[in-house]
């Protein structure tokens, strides 16, 4: 997703991850989807084949840890493959976030001034159950003011993209984003942060500008090169 | 003809230009969040009595033939009649003929009545007049509508659009003032309860033990067309039955909050055969003040295919509170838009087994954000079950074009939308 749809949270995670001197390697060209999409249509066992490519990409770079920042990747890693095949990943699989947080130690952080709300995306909150890492991580974001719904982690709102219905209904998942940014907006958030490409991408096309939304990539990447977000690039 | 993939498209977008049905939702769905929020407050013990009536469920369901039996017997021991039905058609017809022709009947809300269509078959087929009581119903049969929420079946309707339909009924105008619309179809509904030949409902749970049927309600309407009229026909699904009282009263305990939002019900009928006296010299007569005759039709109607999915029979647990419903983001854009007859993730996999898999293609509007699982009661686990549905959808050939279409793309490029390969190497590292 981010690769081709958010190239820019692509970026930024790179950027972070050298700033924070993590040792990485990405599967660049030979990546392959993690087959989530196929999974959550139905398509089981051409995920599996999907799945079986990634796993021998994974064997062949010989990572310790498989980082990954869609929380829908992570999940069908981490959960749904061995779950329903059986896989075992010997690998540590974590989200940026963890990642980041891990890897921070007393790294300079410059002031980020927004006032945002912070939306646990669906996958990463109630599927995979990090919720609060990404907290903590805007925590230590100086000038950042982080707003919780009233309905957060378990019950916190869906942005309308997951399931594959961004793809196949692709109406309902900006309907229902637009709900989420009223929601948002009534609650007096000047922006959206969220921490899933799915949910950045979503919410930015129906948001049209009533409301900013911003990805945690990208507030940690202008606290870490003292630039705003929108400089980012 | 158009194909089911643009079929759903355009009902989504209907659905989406609806303003005033998004009105009326979002009143709902206000109410019912606050109040279900204070009730869960005052009532701590309902989360940990809400995964017992789980593991309730899940042990009745293993053994659901065994125990519709145990229940049959004990109905029939009280004088009662019980009649088990495979399917809708069996379920109609055996209703009819309890019911009779150019019968007038009060009927209660009933998902299970809804799901075999009875009161169209007794209108159509034998003729017979049917007044729904419960006031959502009431106000979407005069409207000719479907209902759209399990619970609240009118959800969809603003109190302005009720008034103008009740004023149609009154011949005279009745304000849109949500206290004289109901006092309205208070006095209007009345007199049929004491005139009807038959009453009909639905049931919330069945202690097989005693035969006793539950039905939990906060208007009375049912408590009315169950007791006033000489016949009462309770249809009720597989599901609803548990070993004996002590599980059914649990299960009576869990439902009100997540319902509607009330710490309890205004009434709970229980009720265990006809009504019946023996004051006079001791010798047993039936039909009191309450019906003579009761027949309590247990139906199956796809109900033991789903109990032998290994993943699917974890829909039959559900207790049809529509909590989920309510707490839905997809539900709250699409209301009864999405489902037929059952509604949201848990229903399309109830409309897959009930109604046919083709009638179950709603299964793919569900984001699978699993805010359900985290809100439902006995924590069932939909977006685990959707998916699961959407695979036997993709063996009943009803696969996404567009699943197919990713897979080839991720076959060629590696990504699902086609784009080069080159790409993603490109972001440089
Ligand atoms: S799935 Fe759970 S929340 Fe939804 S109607 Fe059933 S019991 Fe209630």
């Amino acid at each position: 997703m981010s690769s081709y749809r958010t190239p820019e949270l692509a970026r930024s995670l790179i950027s972070i991850l050298k700033a924070l001197n993590v040792d990485h390697v990405m599967l660049g060209k030979d990546e392959l989807c993690c087959g989530s999409i196929l999974l959550r249509l139905g398509l089981r066992s051409e995920a599996l084949e999907v799945a079986q490519r990634t796993l021998d990409e994974l064997a062949r770079v010989q990572a310790s840890t498989l980082v990954t920042h869609c929380p829908g990747c992570l999940r069908t890693f981490k959960l749904d493959y061995p779950e329903l095949f059986d896989f075992k990943l010997s690998l540590e699989m974590v989200h940026s976030t963890q990642l980041i947080l891990r890897c921070l130690d007393s790294k300079e952080l410059s002031p980020v001034k927004i006032k945002a709300a912070y939306l646990d995306p669906c996958h990463l909150g109630r599927h995979l159950k990090v919720y609060d890492e990404p907290r903590k991580l805007l925590s230590l974001i100086p000038g950042l003011t982080i707003i919780e719904p009233p309905e957060k982690r378990e019950a916190s709102l869906c942005c309308g993209a997951g399931g594959g219905v961004k793809s196949c209904l692709e109406e309902l998942s900006l309907t229902v984003a637009k709900e989420l940014i009223e929601y948002f907006r009534l609650l007096g958030a000047e922006a959206v942060v969220t921490a899933c490409p799915f949910c950045y991408y979503n919410l930015n096309e129906a948001s049209r500008g009533a409301l900013r939304i911003v990805d945690i990539l990208q507030v940690v990447d202008a606290s870490l090169r003292g630039v705003p977000v929108e400089k980012l690039g | 003809m158009k194909n089911w993939v643009e079929e759903l498209r355009s009902a989504t977008l209907k659905a989406i230009a609806d303003e005033s049905r998004r009105t009326a939702l979002r009143r709902a769905v206000e109410s019912y969040t606050s109040n279900k929020g204070k009730a869960l407050s005052r009532l701590p013990h309902l989360s940990d009595l809400a995964l017992d009536v789980r593991r309730i469920k899940e042990t009745s369901v293993e053994r659901m033939e065994d125990l519709v039996k145990e229940a049959s017997e004990a109905i029939a021991d009280c004088n009662g009649h019980a009649h088990i039905v495979r399917n809708a058609q069996e379920a109609r017809k055996i209703v009819s003929e309890i019911v009779g022709e150019h019968k007038l009947v009060v009927k209660s809300k009933s998902l299970t009545c809804e799901e075999i269509e009875l009161r169209e078959y007794l209108e159509d087929k034998a003729r017979c007049r049917i007044l729904e009581t419960d006031l959502g119903e009431f106000i979407i049969q005069l409207r000719g509508e479907k209902p759209t929420h399990i619970i609240n079946p009118s959800i969809h309707v603003p109190r302005e659009e009720v008034a103008k339909t009740f004023s149609r009924l009154a011949g005279r105008k009745i304000s849109g003032d949500v206290e004289a619309l109901v006092s309205f179809a208070r006095s209007y509904l009345r007199d049929y309860f004491i005139k009807a030949d038959v009453g009909i409902s639905g049931a919330n749970a069945v202690a097989a033990q005693t035969g006793t049927i539950f039905v939990v309600e906060n208007e009375g309407n049912a408590r009315f067309s169950t007791n006033a009229p000489p016949v009462h026909v309770c249809v009720v699904g597989f599901e609803k039955v548990v070993p004996a009282l002590n599980h059914a009263f649990k299960v009576v305990e869990v439902l009100p909050a997540y319902a509607t939002g009330v710490l309890m019900s205004s009434y709970v009928s229980m009720i265990t055969g006809p009504s019946k006296t023996a004051d006079i010299e001791k010798k047993l007569v039936y039909g009191v003040h309450g019906p003579k005759e009761l027949h309590v039709v247990f139906l199956d109607n796809g109900r033991s295919e789903m109990a032998k999915h290994p993943v699917l029979k974890e829909a039959l647990y559900c207790i049809k509170c529509g909590g989920c419903l309510y707490e839905c983001p997809v539900y709250r854009v699409l209301s009864g838009t999405f489902g037929h007859n059952y509604f949201g993730g848990i229903g399309s996999v109830w409309t897959a087994y009930t109604r046919g898999f083709e009638k179950a293609l709603f299964a793919y509007m569900c984001t699978g954000c699993g805010r359900c699982r985290e809100l439902c009661p006995l924590k069932i686990d939909t977006p685990r079950l959707v998916e699961a549905l959407r695979g036997e959808l993709c063996r009943l050939g009803f696969k996404h074009p567009k699943a197919t279409l990713f897979f080839d793309n991720i076959c060629l490029q590696g990504n699902p939308w086609g784009e080069p390969k080159a790409l993603r190497g490109s972001l440089g590292c």
